[in-house]
Formats: structure tokens, sequence, C-alpha cells
């Protein structure tokens, strides 16, 4: 039992790591949004 | 070219609004009036080319002659200068060329000798009109001090120049208004390292953080651009000691006094005075945007960095003469290719066609509910709607602007009933067409808006709808009622009383184009 707790726990960390490095490495910065309407910013 | 407040339309109609009529606050008076004119001989975009080309024409001509002497490389400083500035670059980029207007005559009318002489060198202020005739005004009050003569003439010449947009103003203030918050809006700010002063001494400064030239604000070039502004002053008040001439302690009191304003509205204390001026009275509306008032520090400067390539010469220093007439640009190089040009989207102009065509009576509503844009068809750069300038019936649109994520109250009363409707929940086919509304004008802009406010318009019929625009009409509306406003009468006869004025002074020395070579001093 203790082993199948740790094969499970095992896949998530290794999923979640691979996916947060897969994002660091390509990380993009979220569009910025232009105000539509405005004369402009201080 | 769109940006800002540079709106050049391709047929632009005449509307009441272009003399003041309408009731708003008459900041686009008479200068649109004059480019509708020009735009009913040439085609708009060659209008707009002309105007640009008239304020550095005028501008540096009138920078050169006003440095004393026959030098042609002081001469040739000065222009430069006057006319590649932060303060040109800024305005430029926000559209402003009727105030550029006025900028490019200062120097005229700093050494205009007549009041006939005045009233001509006042003529691009006179086309420019609000905004252009108050820095103007800074330079004629300035004269004051080095020719006290002929005071009253003067005042006259100014006074009447500035009938077509003072006389709507005065008459719509019942029903006008302007928002004190604008003050902290557009009150100065810095955009170089050195604080607001510093930019303001620089000649920058401008409220709006998106019309600054790419790279303005970096250490290397904003030292060297404070370090010019600098030299140039401390040679102009070496010069001015030195000659003890009128004309430059004329300029150096109206320079004084502008940046003194424009100081004022940047610090807290100062800030809060002018805040309360314009509560109290929106007259007061003028000190606003008060970094227009820095516009005769550029002429200052200019002469300023005239005197110093003087200087040089004199000295045999030729190469550091010609790095002085060449710094202007050197150190603002990246103002060119800022403006693009554009073509209208066809579905604009059939919009304008149908409309213009259809003879009924009714307002036209321009929507989405925002006076500036930013189009994709313009590659995203911001715009004032170009809408009112092409419809030949009363357009309401948004004039309450906004500045970050601050919006200003709305001025005109139209536009104010317009903004209470839409903010009420519920169908507005109904209600616009009984307030008046014909059409409907919704431009596509990408807003997740658009489809809801569409459904809030149901019932209406579409009469166009394309990939950039769609026109609703309400069929079966009530009868117009008379819209608010000034009356005509009055608003005519300051249009013609300012003209005769023009007139006169031409027709007093027809033969030069503003005032006599300045030969003595």
């Amino acid at each position: 039992m203790r082993i199948l707790i740790a094969v499970l726990l095992g896949v998530l960390i290794a999923g979640a790591s691979s996916f947060a490095v897969v994002n660091a490495a390509n990380s993009t910065p979220d569009p910025q949004v232009k105000p539509l309407y405005h004369y402009g910013t201080r | 070219m769109l940006s800002y407040d540079l709106v050049f339309v391709p047929h632009p109609a005449w509307t009441g609004a272009m003399l003041g009529l309408s009731g708003g606050f008459p900041r686009q008076v008479p200068s649109d009036a004059v480019a509708a004119a020009l735009g009913h001989l040439l085609p708009g975009d060659l209008v707009e080319k002309a105007l640009l080309l008239a304020v550095f024409a005028v501008a540096a001509a009138g920078a050169a002659r006003a440095v004393p002497g026959d030098r042609l490389a002081p001469k040739l400083a000065a222009a430069a200068f006057y006319c590649w500035n932060p303060f040109v670059a800024e305005r430029l980029l926000l559209g402003q060329w009727a105030l550029l207007l006025g900028y490019a005559g200062l120097p005229w009318v700093l050494t205009a000798r007549t009041p006939a002489g005045l009233a001509r060198a006042l003529l691009p202020a006179a086309v420019g009109g609000f905004a252009a005739w108050n820095v103007s005004a800074l330079v004629v009050l300035g004269r004051f001090t080095a020719r006290p003569r002929r005071i009253a003439a003067s005042l006259a010449v100014l006074l009447g120049l500035a009938l077509p947009w003072l006389v709507p103003a005065l008459l719509a203030a019942g029903g006008g208004r302007t928002d004190p918050a604008g003050v902290d809006l557009f009150a100065p700010r810095a955009d170089t390292p050195f604080g607001t002063v510093g930019s303001l001494l620089s000649l920058g400064g401008l409220w709006n953080a998106e019309a600054v030239p790419p790279g303005f604000g970096s250490w290397p070039i904003a030292a060297g651009r404070l370090l010019l502004s600098l030299a140039a002053i401390a040679a102009f008040a070496v010069t001015l000691r030195r000659t003890r001439d009128p004309l430059l302690a004329a300029l150096a009191w109206s320079a004084g006094a502008g940046f003194a304003v424009a100081c004022l509205a940047s610090l807290g204390p100062g800030r809060a005075l002018v805040r309360g001026l314009v509560g109290f009275w929106p007259g007061f509306g003028v000190l606003r945007d008060a970094h227009t008032f820095v516009a005769p520090l550029a002429l200052l400067q200019a002469l300023g960095v005239a005197f110093l390539v003087t200087l040089a010469v004199q000295r045999a220093l030729g190469a550091l003469g010609a790095v002085l007439v060449a710094a202007p640009v050197v150190l603002l190089p990246t103002l060119a290719g800022q403006l693009r040009a554009v073509d209208f989207p066809a579905d604009w102009t059939r919009a304008q066609q149908m409309i213009n065509a259809d003879p009924a009576a009714g307002y036209a509503l321009a929507l989405p509910w925002g006076g500036y844009r930013n189009y994709a068809w313009n590659h995203g750069r911001t715009v004032l709607d170009p809408l009112p300038r092409m419809l030949a019936r009363r357009t309401v649109w948004n004039d309450g602007l906004r500045v970050g994520d601050r919006a200003l109250a709305v001025e005109d009363p139209l536009a104010r009933d317009a903004d209470a409707l839409l903010r009420a929940p519920g169908p507005l086919t109904g209600p616009l067409a009984a307030a008046g509304y014909r059409y409907v004008v919704l431009a596509k802009v990408g807003d997740p808006g658009e489809a809801a406010l569409r459904a809030r318009l149901a019932g209406a019929r579409t009469v166009l709808d394309g990939r950039d625009l769609t026109v609703l009409r309400l069929d079966g509306r009530e009868p117009a009622p008379a819209p608010p406003g000034v009356p005509v009468l009055p608003v005519t006869t300051g249009d013609i009383l300012a003209l005769c004025l023009v007139l006169w002074s031409y027709g007093t020395y027809a033969t030069t184009l503003v005032g006599t070579p300045r030969t003595s001093r």
C-alpha cells in the first residue's frame, strides 16, 4: 500500500514539476490590455 | 495620419460644432472650420500635410527672422531648435496641430511692429483657436513690457481674433462646464529623470506618457537635452544683460510667466489652487493643460542657441557651431517615423455617403461610448473619433475624456443626456428615437461589450454592417427637438468681425506676409 501511495505521489510530483518547468521555459507574458477609449496615460 | 487630436477626414462636412454652435466648450473652433473649408478645395490628406508643413515653415522662418543680424548659422540654429524640440514632438504626437499653429506664430508675434502687423502675426493663432491663442496672448502681454504704446490697439487685435471661439464659449457658459479633475489629469509630468521641473526646462513634461518620443527619457538623451536648454537660457540671459534689448526682455517675461504657470500646475499646492479656480469659474479651464504655456520658453531657448552659435563663430569655433545647429536633431532622433499615413476603410466612407445623403432630420450617435479609439486599421494608434467631422448632421459623441482609469465629466449637453441613457439598463432603441436620434453608428474596435450594446439596439434597422462599422437607422422616431446650443447671430457676428480684422491687416500692408523685417532694435 505504501509503495502504491509513493508511486502515485511520485507521478503527481513528476507531472506537476514537468508542467512547471515547461511553462517556465516557454513562458510568454500575458498580453497587455490596452484601454480602448482613453485619451492617454499619465 | 490619424493620431489623437490629429483628425482629417475625406470630404469633411460643415457642421455647427465647427463654429461653436453646439454648446460644448469650443476647443476646435475655428480650426475645424478652416480644415473643412480647405477640405472642399483639396483632398483631406493633402490639407493635413499642407497644414503640418505650414507649422514647420512658419516656425522656422519666424525663429530665424527673430535672430538679430545677418549671419546664416545662428539663424539656422534657431530655426532647427524651434522646429525640432520635445515640445513640438510631444504636441505633434498628440495631434495638436492647431496649438502648433499658434506656436509657429510666436516669433512673428514677438517681432510685429504695428497693430496691423500683430494681427497678421496672430493669424496662425486665430486659426488654431483657444489653446493657440492662449500661448500667443502670453507673448502679446510680454510685449507690453517692451512697447508700452498701442496697448489698447494690441489688446483690441488680440480680443478681436479670439471672437470666433470666445463668443460661443461665453454664450455656452451656462450649459458648458469644465471638470476641475482635469487639472490633475492634464498637469505636467516628469518624462525625464530630472523631475517635472527638469522636464519642463527641457521643453518636455507633457501630461500624456503615450506621446513621448521613444528614448527621450533615457539618461544620455535627457541629460544632453537639459544641458542644451540650460546653456541656451544662460546665453540668452547674458545677451539680454549685454544688449538690454526690449524684445528679448519681453520674451524673457513671457517665457518666465509661462514656465511659472506650468510649474504651478505641477506642484501640489499650486495644482489645488488651479483646481479651485476652475471649480469657481470654468473660464479658468485655460490653465488646465498648463504645459502649453512652456511654448515661449522654447522660443527663448531657440534664440539662446542662436547666440551660442554666434559666439562660436566669432571665436572661430566653427565645428562647435555646426554641432549646435545639429544638436536638436541629434538629441531627439526618434520623432521621425512615429506618424504613418492610413486610408479610411471603405465602410467609413460608405457610411458617410449614406448618412449624408439622407434628407431626414435627426441626430447621429457615435458608439461605443468613448471619444478616443484604437482602430486596428490605424495601426492601433489612439485617435479621436472621426465620425463627427464626417457627418453633416449633429453627431453626439462622448467628450468626457478618459486618462488612465479616470474619466472627466461629459461637457456637451446632448452628450450628457446620451450618457444617462446609456448608463441606464434596458433597450436603447425607443429612448434614442424619442430623443431625436436618426442614426446609431457602432464602430468595431474589439470591445467585448459590442454584442451587448447591439442587443440593446434591437428593432433598429441595420443599413450597413461591414467589417469596421455598423450603421443602424431608427425609423419611426419622434421629430428631432431643437438641439441645445448657442444663438447663431452673435457667433456669426464674431466670426465676421474677426475676418474683417484679418482682411484689414492684410489690406494695410498688402505686400508683406507678416510684419516688416526686423532691421533695428
